[in-house]
């Protein structure tokens, strides 16, 4: 009996640990939260915006050129695709320093357990080859896509979270997005 | 005295005065004039010679207008007409004059940027001329301008305009696009010399918002933009997202740094100015749409291009007082819902 019992506290134990292992293997969206944008379009700052709280000053922190040491305690990765030349010209870098930062910040993400979600609201004007090369990036390492129905109107983002197995969201306008991300963040 | 000095003498006063144009490179028309009927908020008028003494009596000497209050507060540009055929931009900047009265801060404004691009048809559509409005007053007429300052004030045109003061190249037409000129050259071409005065005027006013009021063709990617030089991008940002909380969509781009001359560019730049240019989708500006309705559109009219500029203008300087604690206040115009439901006539003098 005492033998079956230790059994017993050991397979809890070890299916606790199992458990524990998987928990840790699914990141959950949650704050501290960080904005950042794939392509230096002004979404990343939209969004920002959007996700800021008029009557308490609370937002959620928006770095342009986030980098894998921005991620330090962060849980969730918003990252606002679109690709704008302009921006790019701004922010003072080219399409490849952009395209490396991108990469090395979700290979951080991923390898830190972080909640990517993939956000498009720039609508028809960014999109292009350009603005879905870095869609398809972030796609790769997404949790989740949220994206206005004018920048769909093809079916990409349904094609990039299928193939990933993930969920799409898709909303009217922007503004729209600023409550369900609110929801999300808050881990309801 | 003798005929050979008299001969002499004209010789001189000839030479004289071709050496003035020649500076200037214009010839000796006056400023067109257009019918802007000052309301109650206009407490005087001047010309923009008065920031550039070399632009009196040419053509592009043009009328500025200031609302002055008397509570402290930051000073409010707007420029509309720097295209003469981007009219919703003109009527913006017209009803400011007509209508607004100041109550903080002051505001200056512009209607016609370029009289000399107002002084001719419209060279994509020729045919239009000008415009009718219904107004209480009876029919006002305006004209549809062209978006370059007239060949015949400025000379013809180089085989390449190289922008001053950075040295980057544009097709040779441009050199009469004010656009495409700023900050200036006090001794440049006639439109160089207009883009100074406005440099001038934005320093020696020290103005702190400006506007610059354009329109693009409705399938453009500008369409419903407003552009911001990059130290106030902010402000615009929040604006265009307070617009959309009111049905209003618009996107938002930064000035972009390799494309000089602009004036959202340029002024945000070399001023203390935030700098803004907000565009608006006119089908007379549309490639393939031959015939187009400027006033009476049925997707764009007038109405709603006039009620968006004056919209996204004033979510802009809402942002700047959520931000900065202050803005330009002002009383008097239409809301955007009023403007779309009476039309423009129920509101110009």
């Amino acid at each position: 009996m005492r033998n079956r019992t230790i059994v017993a506290i050991a397979l809890a134990l070890a299916a606790a640990l199992l458990l524990a292992g998987i928990v840790a293997a699914a990141p959950a969206p949650g704050k501290p939260a960080l904005i950042t944008s794939a392509g230096q379009s002004t979404d990343g700052l939209i969004l920002r915006t959007i996700l800021t709280d008029r009557a308490t000053g609370e937002s959620v922190p928006f770095e342009k050129l986030a980098t894998p040491e921005n991620l330090q305690g962060v849980r969730t990765l918003i990252v606002a695709v679109g690709l704008s030349s302009k921006g790019l010209g701004a922010a003072g870098v080219n399409q490849d320093q952009e395209r490396e930062r991108v990469a090395n910040l979700l290979d951080a993400a991923k390898a830190n357990d972080v909640y990517v979600i993939l956000v498009h609201i720039g609508g028809t004007a960014r999109r292009g080859a350009g603005s879905d090369e870095f869609s398809s990036m972030v796609a790769e390492y997404a949790h989740q896509i949220f994206v206005v129905k004018a920048g769909n109107d093809d079916g990409f983002f349904n094609k990039l979270a299928e193939a990933r197995g993930i969920p799409v969201t898709e909303v009217n306008d922007r503004t729209a997005l600023g409550p369900i991300l609110t929801e999300l963040l808050a881990g309801n | 005295m003798s005929i050979r000095r008299t001969f002499t003498l004209i010789t001189l006063i000839a030479v004289a005065l071709a050496f003035s144009c020649i500076g200037l490179q214009i010839s000796a028309a006056e400023p067109t004039m257009h019918d802007v009927r000052p309301g109650y908020g206009v407490t005087r008028i001047g010309w923009l010679s008065d920031y550039h003494a070399p632009l009196k009596a040419t053509p592009v000497d043009t009328r500025v207008y200031y609302l002055e209050s008397e509570v402290p507060g930051p000073t409010l540009f707007i420029l509309g007409g720097t295209h003469s055929n981007e009219i919703a931009g003109i009527m913006s900047a017209t009803l400011f004059v007509e209508r607004a009265v100041a109550t903080a801060g002051r505001i200056i404004v512009v209607p016609y940027a370029n009289p000399s691009g107002a002084s001719y048809p419209d060279t994509l559509h020729p045919q239009i001329g000008f415009y009718t409005i219904t107004t209480k007053s009876g029919p006002r007429t305006f004209r549809y301008g062209d978006r370059r300052t007239n060949p015949e004030h400025q000379g013809p045109d180089p085989d390449q305009y190289i922008h001053y003061p950075t040295g980057v190249a544009f097709d040779g037409n441009e050199a009469r696009n004010l656009d495409r000129a700023h900050p200036g050259k006090a001794d440049g071409t006639l439109t160089q010399q207009l883009a100074y005065a406005y440099h001038r005027l934005l320093i020696d006013e020290e103005v702190d918002v400006a506007f610059d009021l354009h329109e693009a063709g409705v399938t453009s990617r500008l369409a419903n933009m407003v552009i911001a030089n990059p130290k106030n991008l902010d402000y615009a940002v929040i604006a265009i997202v307070d617009l959309e909380l009111q049905g209003i969509v618009m996107n938002v781009e930064h000035s972009d740094d390799q494309f000089p001359g602009l004036s959202h560019r340029e002024w945000g730049d070399h001023t203390q100015a935030a700098a803004y240019l907000i565009e608006t989708p006119n089908p007379g500006q549309t490639p393939g749409i031959t015939d187009p309705d400027v006033v009476n559109d049925p997707v764009n009219p007038l109405a709603r291009r006039v009620a968006t500029h004056l919209a996204a203008i004033d979510a802009v300087l809402a942002a700047h007082e959520m931000v900065d604690g202050q803005r330009t206040k002002y009383t008097g115009l239409p809301s955007y819902d009023d403007l779309i439901k009476f039309g423009l006539g129920e509101y110009l003098r």
